[in-house]
């Protein structure tokens, strides 16, 4: 059964069990193609959610919202994960502020990046 | 030859459709489908064997997507296996009770639990992988 992998980052690097799994299912390519989309959609995505929150669209922020969550738990980015879906369940308990979680987001994503920069400099694309 | 079987896989997110493609695309022939009205008609229009369904998809989710499955002769019989994120206890009851045929969760950690519940579900398939 599959486990809650995403979680268990420690926070500044990808989880290495996610990372290995991901490169046994479809070797380092599937994997540096995982690494580079999530690279490039995590600030598109957060741009993204911040427009439509500025617009008052909050099912659009939701839906980019969980789109990053997913993203984040494929390639073991665990703290993204688990403050995406804190952001989710949030949203749904009623909480009208949205802001802040996407600056957590964004704070963790610029720990992460050194660690994913390495990472993809050593996968083919 | 046998004709190798057709899944459908609904998921927006294109990181999970890039992981689900590599792991099935060596033995069946996968379609992919961003949206539930996008799913809906590809598979009305050529049924495949065997669909895969996100349950939080935007817009019309997959409940949303099985109910109008279920309600098509067309694909009325339809293997349907949801994929969740939403792995809490009771979750799995909960689908199997809205007419979903099996459940996998998300991210796909072990492969051998899609594989062996596809192959258990494809019609005229006896469960085991080759």
């Amino acid at each position: 059964m599959a486990s809650s992998s995403g979680d268990r980052s420690g926070g500044a690097g990808l989880d290495a069990a996610a990372l290995d799994n991901l490169r046994r299912q479809g070797g380092d390519e599937l994997l540096g193609q995982l690494l580079a989309s999530f690279h490039a959609r995590t600030p598109e995505r957060l741009a993204g959610a911040r427009r439509a929150l500025a617009a008052d669209d909050r099912d659009e922020a939701l839906r980019l919202i969980h789109s990053l969550k997913s993203s984040a738990a494929l390639v073991g980015a665990g703290a993204i994960r688990s403050l995406a879906r804190q952001a989710e369940e949030q949203a749904r308990a009623g909480t009208p502020e949205l802001g802040s979680a996407l600056d957590r987001i964004e704070r963790e994503f610029a720990q992460l990046l050194p660690d994913l920069t390495r990472r993809l400099e050593g996968t083919p694309r | 030859m046998t004709r190798r079987p057709r899944i459908a896989m609904i998921e927006d997110n294109e990181d999970n459709r890039l992981l689900g493609r590599a792991l099935l695309e060596d033995r069946y022939d996968v379609i992919e489908f961003a949206t539930g009205p996008d799913g809906l008609s590809g598979i009305l229009a050529e049924p495949p064997d065997l669909v895969l369904l996100d349950i939080s998809l935007p817009g019309m989710d997959g409940r949303e997507v099985l109910d109008h499955l279920r309600a098509d002769p067309r694909s009325a019989t339809l293997p349907v296996v949801a994929l969740t994120a939403h792995a809490m206890a009771g979750d799995r009851e909960h689908l199997l009770k809205l007419g979903f045929d099996a459940y996998v969760s998300k991210p796909i950690v072990d492969e051998q639990d899609l594989l062996k519940t596809i192959e258990r579900l494809l019609p005229g398939r006896e469960g085991g992988l080759a």
